[in-house]
């Protein structure tokens, strides 16, 4: 007959610590974990390495009726050439994009030395996450930062949100931080997304996409 | 060209290839006007540094005008864009060097 409970004082204290189980073993969990304590779930992760050169970092059929919120975190985007970090939503499940003047947003920056850095579209074809980028030097880290991205897949002009914050070494060579909102205001799904350079390719970078439970 | 798609790398069309080049050259075709107004805003933090001076309680002294007025003519006595890049030199620390942006003492 199998047991499924210890009686009270069944058990001695000493049989749970380390005096009888060995801490510095490894123990397989075959059972199931329930319950829905994990609200940040990674999706994909891109890295690129120093010294490799790609045109974009591409995130194809990422977006699904799972998650309404997803969260990018990017860290360490370095250009080839003095540019600006770049997002475009693709209207497929491959790599079509969408670059109609779709792209409602604005971003606010200012530098350490006071500088401004204020851009926007009133219907752009893409957003512009960052200001000017520095590139020419090797020392720099490039651009970290994050990105909500709301309600991709909608079929409405309302509802898809992009928010985001950087900081960066501008191209006047000085840190500066920025803040971004954007609306895309097409109306069919958007399935996935790229970053990208306004000039030259990216030689580093590190992007996870999480899709936030809500 | 490549791009790194969902952890791979993947060749780009030619018509991909095509459509960045277009967009490239479209920013970097503007690269004079952009420098331009990296000037234009510097001269309008330098100049709102010293609005206060302009209050009828307060008197601007005659270098802080002829600066000033050096400010304001920053674009149409520079028109080039080594001019454009003399003015916007920076040193390591991400400094301004040229001596146009400070504010003079006398």
């Amino acid at each position: 007959m199998s047991k499924t409970q210890i009686p009270t004082g069944g058990i001695a204290n000493d049989a749970v610590e380390n005096t009888k189980l060995d801490l510095t073993s490894n123990y397989a969990f075959t059972g199931t974990i329930t319950g829905d304590n994990n609200n940040l779930v990674k999706i994909s992760q891109s890295s690129i390495s120093a010294g490799s050169s790609v045109s974009a970092i591409e995130f194809s059929n990422i977006f699904s009726s799972t998650y309404d919120t997803y969260f990018v975190n990017f860290s360490k985007v370095r250009l080839t050439a003095e540019g600006n970090l770049r997002m475009r939503f693709y209207s497929d499940t491959g790599t079509t994009e969408f670059t109609g003047a779709y792209y409602y947003w604005a971003s606010y920056g200012r530098d350490v030395n006071s500088a401004d850095e204020v851009n926007n579209e009133n219907g752009g074809n893409q957003f512009i996450l960052t200001g000017t980028l520095d590139y020419d030097n090797a020392s720099d880290s490039g651009a970290s930062g994050h990105l909500y991205i709301y309600n991709p897949l909608a079929n409405d002009s309302l509802s898809v949100i992009a928010n985001g914050q950087s900081g960066y070494r501008n191209n006047g060579n000085v840190y500066s931080a920025n803040n971004f909102s954007g609306k895309y205001s097409g109306t069919s799904p958007r399935y996935g997304f790229k970053l990208y350079g306004s000039s030259g390719n990216i030689e580093l970078a590190d992007v996870t996409v999480y899709g936030v439970k809500t | 060209m490549k791009a790194w798609n969902n952890g791979q790398l993947r060749e780009l069309s030619a018509e991909e290839v095509a459509v960045v080049n277009t967009e490239r050259k479209a920013w970097e075709d503007k690269s004079v006007e952009r420098k331009l107004t990296r000037i234009k805003n510097i001269r309008k933090q330098k100049l709102e540094a010293t609005d206060y001076m302009a209050n009828s309680d307060v008197t601007m002294p005659d270098y802080i005008k002829t600066w000033r007025q050096t400010l304001r003519d920053l674009p149409q006595n520079n028109t080039t864009e080594s001019q454009y890049d003399t003015l916007l030199a920076r040193d390591a620390d991400g400094n301004l060097t040229n001596s146009v942006w400070t504010q003079p003492t006398s």
